[in-house]
């Protein structure tokens, strides 16, 4: 049971580190954009502080309901594991759509001033 | 003969991008909110909330994810939409129970339906209250995705 804790922790927890990260390169591969490029950084990174928060959040209350399965571990596990998973993925989807939102604004703005 | 035109453009529905802030503050904020503006009524909406909060939770966050996706939050809109939630959920419970043919679960279904109905109504509209006030104006536009 412990073990099965402590595996869905390191791995909740990776999970969330490794979409953080990822959240943080597209940004920075998005922001290689001359138009957009700084706003689109800045707000991945308070896109990705965002998504930590929120996701540590979520994984520490799902992770909560461990205990209550404790007579079939491997099932809460895995159950466990799985829905978190899905939520940051979820999470993940939105904050990159947030990023192409942020994109498009910024691209925006610039054409309307190229404009006038 | 017939023209030859660009074809017209696909209608596609403009979403909104839910802010996750506000929506976590506002789907925690809500009931609590709710409950502190009415304790005083003999403590109902006190044992409502630890009642019926897991409910709410588990039920309301997917329902809000999606309804925010395609329409504004407007406080009165997310009240019906609840009310609509229960009205699909009651008879089902009622139907479920008689299935199985618990009749401790058919009584409580019957009658909690009125409490469910106003404090979901509730707890929904100060969401939605909650929700619009912190929601920063980047999320509050549609968008052409």
């Amino acid at each position: 049971m412990i073990v099965l804790a402590v595996l869905y922790i390191a791995l909740g927890f990776g999970a969330l580190t490794a979409l953080a990260a990822m959240i943080l390169r597209i940004g920075t591969m998005l922001g290689e954009c001359p138009d957009s490029g700084p706003s689109v950084r800045a707000a991945a990174v308070t896109i990705a502080t965002g998504f930590a928060a929120i996701g540590a959040g979520g994984v520490v209350l799902i992770g909560a309901v461990l205990p209550l399965l404790a007579d079939a571990p491997l099932v809460g596990f895995l159950a466990a594991l799985g829905f978190a998973a899905l939520c940051l993925g979820l999470g993940f989807t939105q904050a990159v759509g947030t990023l192409r939102a942020v994109m498009q604004d910024a691209a925006n703005k610039v054409n309307v001033t190229a404009a006038a | 003969m017939q023209m030859l035109t660009t074809p017209p453009q696909v209608p596609y529905p403009s979403r909104y991008i839910i802010d996750p802030v506000a929506f976590f503050i506002a789907l925690i904020g809500g009931p609590l909110l709710f409950t502190a503006l009415s304790f005083w009524a003999l403590l109902i909406p006190v044992f409502a909330l630890i009642l019926g909060g897991p409910i709410y939770l588990v039920v309301g966050t997917p329902v809000l994810l999606w309804y925010l996706r395609n329409h504004d939050g407007d406080p009165s809109a997310l009240g019906f939409l609840s009310l609509k939630v229960i009205g699909f959920l009651a008879p089902l419970t009622i139907l479920i129970s008689a299935a199985i043919s618990d009749e401790e679960l058919l009584l409580i279904g019957i009658y909690s339906i009125g409490f469910c109905m106003f404090f979901a109504a509730a707890w929904a509209y100060c969401f939605g209250r909650i929700y619009q006030h912190l929601r920063r104006d980047f999320f509050a536009k549609p968008r052409r995705m």
